[in-house]
């Protein structure tokens, strides 16, 4: 009723604003009950208990309602000595609980100076006489003032976010048995912003490194008001540790009672305080994670000694880790991402590391610095991580560093496929793998996982890759790498051998099929297409490769591992050769030596950029020095054309324009002179030895020619992460 | 607060378990109805391993995720009166990794030793083994693949139901006799 007092509205009758009028039917009732309660005392055993005990509910509700509202009802000054006829009436437990209740809210009442001095400590120590009655006291310690240290210690610990406001009740409770009631007064005036709700904290003091403290007394239930406090009951105990319980709801105004019981097991605060919560900051301030270099001795321990594959994802959200964090103890490489593991607390507050289980209070999270999550690329899901710091980014659920996985042949086969492939080069900052939709892609994304057998897993790889790198990449680029790959003996080879027949049904581009059909499109006149190819054949040619290469020469990388693996049949090989040096004229003398470097690529970026394919797709490389190549080398990326490069629509035409002989580069000329074969050996050399067997193994013929000061870069895996 | 993280880890949970998945097993979230998913029920089938008694038995489970998750564990629940030893009349399996009491008793990490592991090599291990169970960091597969490991391995220290202790720890044959009839109960579903 006090609540919407502050409406003035006329009340039946009375005339009266709505306030007054409920004020005046209190004092009313005051007036009228005390009357009754003296008529009883009176009368003394002769009266009726009931209505004795419900007299006495009626004055404390009065008594409660005068100070919610802050008034003194009128002849307060007859209530002391009525009271302490009252108190002698104790005949059974009905009548006690009656005279508690109201003893209580004289107890405020008191405090709030109703009565002189004299009188309120008399009532008071009656009230305290009286609730002795019920309860145990001797292990409850009332505080007074608001709690201390061990509080904040553990807000700032395990409830970071909620902020302490008024304190309304602090009790400690010591082991044992408990019993007890607590009554607490809340006023109209106590300070608090509307936001701020009444909050009931139960903490055990003896241990508050670990979230163990804020659990509930197993045995000890929480009662306000004679209502169950969720969680904290008997009957729906919360065995976890819990947040400060939102009391508010069964609150009121004025008196309010506390009743705690049973075995608690330590040593205990229990605190009612209005609390609010705040936000986050946008930018926590965290301490830095510092490895503890000790190496735990204990057998269970996660530190093992080799490359370690961790997940940059979270382990609580199994996506991106935003703020890589772990515990100050923690001993694992492993991190959490903060905003998920602050979130998940501050619902359920156990504050243990998601990896390790380890205790991890809020002060306790460190920021990890050594999580590289920039350099690896929004795809990369894990990272291996070697004893020595380096690092490198591992596919998603390959349980090894690198999947066998040969883009390049599958390229060679298909002559559509050539033009379409692009570079082998992964790019990390492509779409996330995640989000493509498994059921589209299913057999990549399960190739990619399983790890099987070469062809799949290569077709597969490989088309992608190629679709993806046509849309990518310059058209010229790709033209003179991949057309001078496929001419190459290898390519011919496989086609024969058949590997190639998963490849070219993967392949975007519709493919025979049967590996002996493969051949067919290079002997015949070229289409435009093939042609491509075949020119690409040519490529030793100086004049063919210089437009073409340096604008894209990422291109190039792509199919070089393949390549290299076998022996040329002689006639398919001429074939092509002929084909090209028909079709472009200037070149062919160059293209008829077989074995013409495929990998020559007259441009460093070439190089560089076959490395990368030779990694594969696993491995992430930086993107290559070039600015060039921009190419995803994805799976999942393979359907999506980049927008990014500019010529992907123009990339055909394109193609004959750069056939033209007019721009011949020195460089190219000397590429056309070294054996390809050599720029093979070297990239088997520089690639992990992951490349299929079948295809590296006959490759290559020893070379001796040197080899540009740009080849040697890519080749290691760790070159690409290392910067 | 954190519902928003249940909910997505359990997407993020989805993708990896179409992207991979041992053999055999199911796992998808409940179509209403309406034909929208519930990602907060999953219905799944583990199959029983091959070489023991469970084989040829595809058994549904069901997984009842809270917003809690991964917080706290998702409840596991075979159907009604499964025989297993570990599993309560209600269905649900009591399983180490499943408890969010983090306070877990040694006898439960018998459980999560595979088996493949010696006897006296887990004993050997149960000693230096960190008692453990339910951490946000275990995902479905892994729970799904340890009740798998559960279901002939079960914990004698731990029992959930009287029927199946009782015959795996009194009468072994019949015990096996219960578990290959059950086995053929819950045939393939083709």
């Amino acid at each position: 009723m006090s609540s919407a007092s502050t409406a003035v509205r006329p009340v039946a009758g009375t005339g009266l604003p709505e306030k007054a009028a409920a004020a005046l039917v209190n004092s009313f009732r005051l007036a009228s009950v005390t009357q009754r309660l003296a008529f009883h005392i009176q009368t003394g055993a002769k009266s009726d208990v009931k209505e004795f005990q419900s007299c006495c509910i009626s004055l404390a509700k009065g008594i409660d309602f005068a100070i919610a509202n802050n008034e003194i009802p009128k002849k307060v000054e007859e209530l002391p000595s009525l009271l302490k006829q009252v108190c002698r009436h104790r005949d059974d437990v009905y009548t006690k609980t009656a005279v508690l209740v109201l003893m209580i809210s004289i107890k405020h009442a008191c405090k709030l100076g109703w009565f002189s001095d004299s009188q309120a400590q008399e009532l008071i120590a009656l009230a305290d006489q009286m609730k002795n009655g019920f309860g145990n006291p001797e292990n409850t310690i009332p505080a007074i003032q608001s709690p201390g240290g061990t509080l904040s210690q553990i807000m700032e610990r395990f409830y970071p976010l909620v902020k302490l406001g008024h304190v309304l009740v602090s009790l400690e409770v010591k082991s044992g048995y408990t019993m007890l009631a607590h009554d607490f007064h809340i006023s109209k005036n106590m300070p608090h912003s509307p936001q701020e709700k009444i909050r009931l904290f139960v903490v055990q003091t003896e241990n508050i490194d670990t979230s163990a403290c804020i659990i509930n007394p197993p045995e000890v239930s929480f009662i306000l008001n004679g209502k169950v406090v969720e969680k904290r009951v008997n009957i729906s105990m919360d065995s976890g540790p819990q947040l400060p319980t939102n009391v508010t709801a069964i609150l009121k105004y004025g008196t309010n009672l506390l009743q705690v019981m049973g075995n608690s097991n330590g040593h205990y605060i229990i605190v009612i305080a209005f609390t609010g919560l705040s936000q986050l900051p946008e930018k926590p301030v965290l301490k830095e994670y510092v490895q503890s270099g000790v190496v735990e001795a204990s057998p269970d321990s996660d530190i093992i000694e080799g490359p370690s594959r961790v997940s940059l994802r979270c382990p609580i959200s199994r996506s991106r880790i935003k703020l890589p964090v772990k515990g100050q103890l923690c001993k694992h490489l492993q991190c959490f991402d903060f905003w998920n593991y602050v979130n998940i607390n501050m619902r359920n507050p156990s504050w243990r590391c998601p990896h390790c289980n380890q205790p991890v209070s809020y002060p306790e999270i460190r920021l990890d610095q050594n999580m590289i999550l920039k350099d690896a690329g929004r795809n990369a899901a894990d990272v291996i991580i070697h004893a020595d710091g380096t690092w490198k980014v591992a596919m998603e659920n390959n349980g090894n560093e690198e999947p066998v996985r040969d883009a390049i042949i599958h390229d060679l086969e298909d002559p559509n496929s050539l033009l379409d492939a692009g570079p082998v080069v992964l790019d990390l900052t492509g779409d996330d793998e995640d989000d493509t939709d498994i059921e589209l892609f299913g057999s990549t994304s399960k190739a990619v996982d399983q790890k099987p057998q070469l062809s799949d897993a290569q077709g597969q790889s490989n088309n992608n890759k190629t679709s993806k790198d046509a849309s990518v990449d310059d058209y010229c680029s790709m033209f003179n790498f991949s057309d001078v790959i496929s001419l190459d003996e290898v390519m011919l080879d496989h086609l024969n051998t058949g590997t190639g027949q998963d490849y070219s049904n993967l392949s975007q581009v519709p493919m025979p099929r049967d590996p002996t059909h493969v051949p067919a499109p290079f002997s015949q006149a070229p289409s435009p297409r093939e042609r491509s190819a075949t020119t690409s054949t040519v490529f030793p040619s100086p004049q063919v490769h210089a437009s073409p290469v340096t604008p894209g020469g990422t291109y190039l990388s792509r199919t070089s591992s393949q390549m290299s693996s076998s022996t040329t049949s002689s006639q398919s090989r001429v074939h092509p050769v002929q084909v090209t040096s028909q079709s472009l004229g200037n070149g062919s003398s160059l293209a008829q030596s077989p074995r013409i470097p495929r990998v020559l690529a007259p441009q460093p970026n070439s190089y560089f950029a076959r490395s990368l394919n030779s990694n594969h797709l696993t491995t992430q490389t930086q993107r290559p020095s070039s600015p060039p190549v921009q190419s995803v080398s994805r799976t999942s990326d393979l359907m999506d054309v980049d927008s990014a490069t500019p010529d992907t629509s123009n990339w055909r035409p394109r193609m004959r324009g750069s056939i033209t002989p007019g721009s011949y580069s020195p460089a190219l000329d000397y590429m056309i002179i070294r054996p390809t074969q050599q720029s093979q050996t070297r990239l088997q050399v520089s690639q992990p030895g992951q490349t299929p067997p079948v295809q590296t193994s006959q490759a290559l013929p020893p070379f001796s020619t040197p080899l540009p000061p740009t080849f040697t870069r890519p080749s290691g895996p760790t070159a690409p992460w290392g910067t | 607060m954190s519902g928003g993280i249940a909910r997505g880890r359990l997407t993020e949970e989805r993708k990896a378990w179409r992207k991979n998945h041992p053999h055999a097993f199911v796992a998808k979230p409940e179509t209403s109805s309406d034909g929208t998913n519930n990602l907060m029920v999953w219905q799944c089938i583990i199959p029983g391993k091959s070489g023991t008694d469970w084989e040829g038995g595809f058994y549904p489970l069901t997984l009842n995720f809270s917003e809690d998750y991964p917080s706290k564990p998702p409840k596991c629940k075979f159907p009604q009166g499964f025989f297993h030893p570990n599993v309560y009349p209600s269905g649900t399996v009591c399983l180490s990794i499943l408890n969010e009491d983090y306070v877990t008793t040694l006898h439960h990490c018998f459980v999560l030793l595979r088996a493949n592991v010696l006897k006296e090599k887990k004993k050997a291990l149960q000693g230096s083994l960190t008692p453990q169970g339910w951490r946000p960091a275990i995902t479905v597969k892994q729970i799904l693949v340890g009740i798998q490991d559960l279901l002939d391995e079960p914990n004698p220290n731990d029992p959930a139901q009287t029927e199946g202790y009782q015959l795996f720890v009194q009468d072994k044959n019949e015990y096996k006799r219960r578990v290959k009839q059950q086995a053929k109960q819950y045939p393939t579903v083709v």
